[in-house]
């Protein structure tokens, strides 16, 4: 019985392990699917900018643009808006097909890092 | 007990086996749907790469031409008004050949239009005069039902057809100008190519394609490196989303009875940074990836090509400080460079820009990649123009091909000796006796050995402008094709030799043994003529 209750619980604990090493494996094969669908359908055009602090970009793929974060001459930004250039109309994002203008403070370099590990540098 | 642990055992196996095949599967689907993704990506980005907008401003508003190979979509004007940037919305379609007037009040000059696949077009208020044409008005894509596309060049009235099968019943083809010379057409794991300007087939020679020739890497869509010749193949380098530099997507093809076939691909990330400029050249075994930036740091990877497998060798970094390299001032005060082309000789890189601002100012530069180090030279000139064509003259020259300030003629070549950076000769354009033909002016970013068996290869081009020619390096010399066959330069730009066609020749190809002319004969139609060395 003792070495029954051992085999179980082994085989318990086995299986365990080996549902999360699925589990885990299924969910980073998802993820990491999900980021290069979402690269492939991220196209963002860098229509101008000025160093006072105006970039134009333009997303002319299918997927929205999320900006995770905007990093100025090196350091971490949170003043930063997005607007749709012909509206002026203020956006948590870029929509496909949309010309949008981002306001940061003056910089000599900008970092914008988007959703799913995309980076635009200027 | 035996059993009951064999019950467990099996039951084990059991669940191991149809979870790890549901993972598959999943896996399987996923992948597949990646697959179709990055498929419209690859076509997106060809579109793209086929779009050209041409125009002007008035006081009226702009007025756009589509002179590209694929309909446009303007999505935006951006321009200056009272002192700040004002974006318009104008989603208006160009079909292609369409042209169309946008009203603006009174708009300034320069207006960037923005179209629906990214691109941005500048026009000007000069007068009515058209601005940036590349197309090839002699060739038509024919795309078939069957998804196949054939190449039909007006002037030789030859029709290509990449898999060397051809129609029966030309009607059902519909026509389609190409602005670009190289379409890339991704079917499946197939890939065919065009190079519809040069009247070229990129690829294995057909019997019924007297011209055709293999080839080795050109500059494609200006962000993508075609490299063939390595054996049974080639390799494509895309640089997926050509807006910003994420580093290239290289597709390592072989030859099959069929056409092209994929055999791997590979990425091995951006060098540098996305606002970095990306340069794919080959220096006869390896490809080079450049990542180039003035006053920043600048990167380099070395990849081999050994069968059916890309690795990579060597990275480093460089940095060219702007008294080397210039710094070119765009919209707002960006900077981008441009007007550069790079090409690779041994363990060499050379990098030639015109200066945006002021193209009488020529900057070359050369890194070497077994020391890192890079050095360079700014030199006055007395051409302008857009970009300069360039050819490498083994072992060490460089020449480079000038415009007149009209935009349209070649006006100057150097040559220049790539250890001191010294100009070696300068000569007016033209340097050949007879007018030249065909070729176009974009340089094929290889070194001399374009492919093997047959010493080639420049191929340069001027886009839609009528000043044209082809340029072949062999044995160390200069072969520019004429009117009468074939001209050959030493590194001095002084002629050594000539090789003469039977009668007026309107192409001119070197085949590997020797030279392929077409000629016109009196009737107006074309013969071959094969003439040896």
């Amino acid at each position: 019985m003792v070495i029954l209750a051992i085999t179980l619980s082994a085989t318990a604990g086995a299986l365990s392990y080996y549902a999360q090493w699925v589990d885990s494996a299924w969910y980073d094969a998802k993820k990491r699917y999900l980021e290069d669908v979402y690269r492939a359908g991220l196209k963002i055009s860098l229509i101008a900018y000025n160093e006072s602090g105006d970039i134009w970009l333009f997303n002319y793929g299918w997927e929205k643009a999320y900006i995770q974060a905007i990093e100025i001459d090196g350091l971490n930004s949170t003043s930063w808006s997005i607007y749709d250039a012909s509206s002026g109309d203020p956006l948590n994002y870029i929509p496909p097909l949309t010309l949008v203008k981002i306001e940061v403070p003056p910089f000599s370099q900008v970092k914008i890092y988007f959703k799913g590990g995309v980076k635009l540098e200027i | 007990m035996r059993g009951i642990s064999g019950a467990y055992a099996a039951g084990l196996i059991i669940m191991v086996v149809t979870s790890s095949l549901a993972l598959f599967s999943a896996l399987s689907i996923s992948s597949s749907q990646l697959y179709q993704a990055r498929e419209n990506s690859l076509k997106l980005e060809v579109e793209r790469g086929m779009e050209r907008v041409e125009g002007y401003v008035d006081s009226s508003g702009i007025t756009a031409r589509n002179v590209g190979g694929v309909d446009v979509k303007l999505a935006y004007v951006l321009y200056e008004e009272n002192g700040s940037e004002k974006a318009v919305e104008v989603n208006e379609s160009l079909r292609i050949g369409e042209e169309k007037h946008i009203p603006l009040p009174s708009p300034p000059s320069p207006v960037y239009v923005v179209t629906s696949r990214g691109n941005v077009f500048t026009l000007y208020n000069l007068g009515e005069n058209l601005i940036s044409s590349s197309y090839s008005p002699n060739s038509f894509i024919l795309s078939s039902n069957d998804g196949r596309n054939y190449i039909y060049d007006l002037d030789k009235a030859i029709l290509y057809s990449p898999l060397g099968y051809f129609p029966t019943d030309l009607e059902k083809y519909e026509k389609l100008t190409m602005a670009e010379p190289i379409l890339i057409s991704y079917n499946g794991d197939e890939f065919e190519l065009f190079d519809v300007c040069g009247g070229l087939l990129y690829g294995r020679p057909y019997s019924d394609l007297p011209l055709s020739n293999e080839t080795e890497l050109v500059d494609v869509l200006g962000k993508t490196g075609i490299i063939f010749g390595t054996g049974e193949g080639g390799v494509i380098a895309l640089n997926s989303n050509s807006a910003i530099y994420q580093g290239f997507d290289y597709y390592l093809l072989t030859w099959r009875s069929y056409g092209l076939s994929l055999v791997n691909s590979y990425y091995f990330g951006a060098l540098g940074s996305t606002s970095h400029h990306p340069f794919i050249t080959f220096n006869g075994t390896h490809l080079i990836e450049l990542a180039v930036k003035a006053n920043r740091d600048s990167y380099y990877r070395i990849i081999s090509i050994t069968g059916s497998e890309l690795e990579v060798i060597k990275e480093g970094t460089f940095y060219l400080s702007s008294s080397e390299f210039p710094l070119f001032p765009y919209y707002g005060g960006s900077k981008i460079l441009e007007y550069t082309q790079a090409l690779s000789i041994g363990d060499k890189v050379i990098l030639v820009t015109m200066d945006d601002d002021d193209r009488y100012k020529l900057y070359i530069s050369v890194l070497n990649t077994s020391t890192g180090e890079a050095y360079g030279i700014k030199t006055d000139i007395n051409a302008k123009g857009l970009m300069p064509g360039l050819a490498i003259i083994p072992p060490k020259y460089l020449a480079i091909f000038l415009r007149t300030n009209d935009y349209v003629k070649v006006g100057k070549v150097y040559s220049v000796d790539l250890d001191s950076l010294s100009t070696v000769a300068e000569r007016s354009w033209p340097i050949t006796d007879f007018k030249t033909v065909p070729g176009f002016w974009q340089p094929i970013y290889s070194d001399y050995k374009v492919w093997p068996g047959a010493e080639v290869d420049y191929v340069f081009c001027i886009g839609g402008l009528k000043d044209y020619m082809g340029l072949y390096v062999k044995d160390q010399k200069l072969c520019i094709t004429t009117y009468r066959g074939v001209e050959i330069f030493d590194y001095t730009l002084t002629k050594v030799g000539e090789v003469t066609a039977s009668k007026p020749v309107k192409q001119a190809h070197f085949n590997g043994q020797g030279w392929t002319f077409l000629e016109w004969r009196e009737d107006g139609n074309l013969d071959i003529e094969e003439v040896s060395p």
